[in-house]
């Protein structure tokens, strides 16, 4: 038993923050606007700084250039990225394609593009999300048919992320039709610029572009690019993306906002003169937030440290994100609230306090209880797998 | 972070949950809730010959010395089984305090008997002001009972109230406001010694073991308190931290039972065709009591890790018992829910919890008055 960092811990986290201290501009408080060009030449000059360090892929196999770090390691890292609301960490990449990869590419595929991951040298996407097709994945129709050396695709994703910066897409795609859904998906790796592909950008409902709709019409990908048996996509696809669950981001950007508004509170001053957080409302769910991230804290700590000992945490990875990205939000909501009648106001508007980046959060992590299996499946998921509760 | 268990403490969990299983079963719990000593003196001598009331005593006052930690586990089971029996009252707060602030006398005079299991040694720190919400737990300075000291006596006159076990008790850690002093005081009181002191149950909704107790001209001699003049207000606090924490791992056993029960009832309860378990609404519910357990129990066994650290863990303690409260307390309300009308009877043992929940949650600090502990460390 024991709830404290390891001294090596300690000494990582230390020196992760003093690389961001010089990394990012001074005074930036973040999060990254992918869609704008400064914003992405720091996302991209950063992210090649941490690769040269090696933090990012560090729990990869020292075989493939990592270093076997346990996953409390990476989680420390983006722990701190995220607090720091830094752009920089590539979880498409490092997190998903590359283990995906390492576990079921070719020799050929992983020499291909391992490294470039590695070095942050490409931009992965992930398209897995149909407009028919969100909670119920499995009933995805993009579809690739067989013509001799390639497959030839057609169809749609959307929601995906970062597909306008994206260099390559690893995505499912329904290779056979006419067996149980879940039997008849197959992975492949797909070049952007390949003929045939339209990005559409989607705007969210906080004003940001960061997703988009991503249609395929007669794109032809290389054989090659299968990964894993062909139909046997659906395994390959999603095994790994119950780990990613257990994601400190939700957690260390709810810390980091509750920072900020304590710090908020105990200047700004309420009708009587007083500062903020001398009132008992304010010093109340400031307190009561604390609890609730500590708490999901916790649980991601769990759910990291029983990784590191080889085991499966199904579910924890799903109390993880559901408690995370729901107090995150919540926190964000609150914060609105605390700034009175000013929560409203747009960042860039006269007056706004905090740079309005509190309202700007706000309505973008209305998205975390919905993104990376919404919160009602994550239920399902803790009750069927975690109690052993029937199936319906 | 390191979320396993050593060897000793997974051998007192696993012996824990296979003592308390055999004999401390719901039949039994139900018993000594309407007895007004509160608990089995079999069981009461079997726990000691476990080692468990010398669990934290210090080795040379003939008990096994082990960590806060080590009693965290034993702390859990005795809550999941609603063993009724003055463990944290005696083993830890009483243990701990005497062992802490004692002098030698003290210490020989008490903790060996502590340790066989031969003294229970209680509490009696709250006071009639206890009836508003923030002023259980710290806040508390014992001005219900007031101490006037002349020649070498003290002479203590009031009124103490939710002392646990007060009639089996032998000794009664009674806290005073300092009649011409600004720091409290805590004194170690012999029942025996307790004069005309009247002790009424006071029929609490988890059982009638915890009592009222009227001090009048009760006299106890100088070297009865406990620490020195300007250590009261740190006894105080340490004794409702470590009731805190104790009560948090109690409510994390009686909340995982809960879930327990839970899951089993909507498992087997079968409507429309299918166990109500297997609806999406009713998973839904569980999913979210297995989640509040989850966060809230690593919260206690934080704060109980720090104070085996020899820590003082004020923001851990405020957190886990802000976190278990919320939790034990909504487990039970939905665990009522999920089992419909039968959970509703009192042939049931759900209400038992609820029932402890209520008064434990309350105890040594309800959520009002570690919220504002919180707030005060967090530096607003």
């Amino acid at each position: 038993m024991r709830f404290a960092f390891t001294p090596e811990e300690e000494a990582f986290r230390a020196e992760l923050s003093a690389f961001l201290d010089d990394a990012l501009p001074p005074g930036w408080t973040g999060p990254a606007d992918e869609s704008r060009e400064d914003h992405w030449a720091l996302t991209l000059r950063t992210r090649k700084e941490l690769a040269r360090r090696g933090w990012p892929t560090m729990s990869w196999p020292v075989e493939y250039g990592g270093r076997a770090s346990p996953p409390m390691m990476s989680l420390l890292f983006a722990e701190e990225i995220a607090y720091r609301r830094a752009p920089g960490n590539d979880r498409f990449g490092t997190r998903m394609i590359g283990p995906i990869l390492m576990a079921a590419g070719t020799e050929e595929q992983k020499r291909r593009h391992l490294p470039a991951i590695a070095r942050a040298e490409v931009q992965w996407c992930q398209g897995y999300s149909e407009p028919d097709a969100g909670s119920d994945l499995a009933s995805l129709r993009t579809r690739a048919v067989d013509d001799g050396d390639e497959l030839v695709v057609n169809g749609g994703k959307i929601w995906t992320s970062l597909a306008h910066r994206a260099d390559w897409m690893f995505m499912l795609v329904r290779t056979d039709p006419d067996v149980p859904k879940h039997k008849g998906i197959s992975m492949v790796l797909v070049n952007m610029k390949t003929p045939g592909i339209t990005v559409r950008p989607i705007i969210n409902a906080a004003g940001h572009h960061s997703f988009n709709q991503v249609l395929f019409d007669d794109v032809r990908v290389p054989k090659e690019n299968l990964v894993g048996a062909l139909n046997d996509g659906w395994r390959v696809g999603t095994a790994l993306l119950n780990f990613e669950r257990a994601n400190i981001d939700y957690i260390a950007w709810a810390q980091r906002t509750l920072d900020e508004l304590s710090d908020f509170a105990r200047t700004a001053t309420a009708r009587d003169g007083r500062p903020l957080s001398k009132d008992p409302d304010t010093r109340r769910r400031l307190a009561e937030f604390a609890v609730e991230i500590e708490q999901a804290r916790l649980i991601t700590y769990e759910a990291a440290w029983r990784q590191g000992r080889g085991e499966t945490p199904v579910a924890e990875a799903s109390m993880s994100k559901l408690m995370g990205s729901d107090v995150n939000l919540r926190v964000h909501e609150y914060g609105v609230e605390l700034l009175g009648m000013f929560g409203q106001l747009e960042p860039g508007s006269p007056h706004a306090r905090l740079e309005g980046r509190i309202l700007k959060l706000r309505l973008a992590y209305i998205s975390g209880p919905i993104l990376a299996g919404t919160n009602e499946i994550q239920r399902n998921i803790i009750a069927q797998r975690g109690l052993g509760l029937p199936r319906e | 972070m390191d979320f396993g268990l050593t060897e000793t403490q997974e051998l007192v969990r696993r012996s824990a949950r296979e003592f308390l299983a055999e004999r401390s079963k719901p039949a039994h719990v139900r018993a000594m809730a309407g007895d007004e000593r509160g608990y089995g003196e079999d069981l009461w001598r079997d726990v000691a010959g476990l080692g468990w009331t010398g669990l934290l005593v210090p080795e040379q006052y003939g008990g096994s010395g082990l960590s806060f930690a080590d009693m965290a586990v034993l702390l859990e089971e005795w809550g999941a089984s609603l063993t009724p029996g003055p463990l944290v009252e005696t083993a830890v707060l009483a243990a701990d305090a005497i062992a802490r602030f004692g002098d030698d006398r003290q210490k020989r005079e008490y903790l060996p008997k502590i340790a066989t299991g031969d003294l229970v040694a209680v509490p009696a720190i709250t006071d009639a002001q206890a009836q508003a919400p923030g002023s259980s737990g710290t806040g508390m300075t014992g001005t219900g009972v007031t101490a006037r000291g002349r020649g070498g006596a003290w002479r203590l006159n009031g009124q103490k109230m939710f002392v646990n076990y007060a009639l089996s008790a032998g000794a009664y850690l009674v806290s005073a406001r300092v009649e011409g002093a600004e720091e409290p005081a805590v004194f170690l009181v012999p029942s025996r010694g307790a004069g005309e002191s009247a002790i009424s149950p006071l029929h609490s909704a988890s059982g009638r073991s915890t009592c009222a107790m009227n001090l009048r001209d009760v006299m106890v001699p100088a070297v009865a308190r406990l620490g020195g003049e300007e250590d009261g207000g740190a006894v105080l606090a340490r004794l409702n931290t470590l009731g805190a924490v104790a009560r948090a791992l109690q409510m994390a056993g009686a909340a995982r039972r809960v879930l327990e029960i839970t899951v089993q009832y909507v498992s087997n309860r079968r409507q429309f065709g299918r166990p109500v378990g297997s609806f999406q609404a009713v998973q839904h519910k569980l999913a979210d009591m297995a989640l509040m357990l989850q966060g809230a129990r690593h919260t206690a066994y934080r704060a109980a890790w720090e104070l085996s650290e020899g820590r003082p863990a004020t923001r851990e303690t405020a957190v886990a018992k802000m976190a278990m409260n919320e939790a034990l307390s909504r487990i039970c309300s939905m665990a009522h829910q999920a089992h419909g009308a039968i959970g509703f009877t009192w042939e049931y043992d759900l209400h038992l919890y609820t029932r402890q929940a209520i008064s434990w949650r309350a105890e040594f600090g309800d959520t009002p008055s570690h919220r504002e502990a919180l707030a005060a460390e967090m530096g607003l």
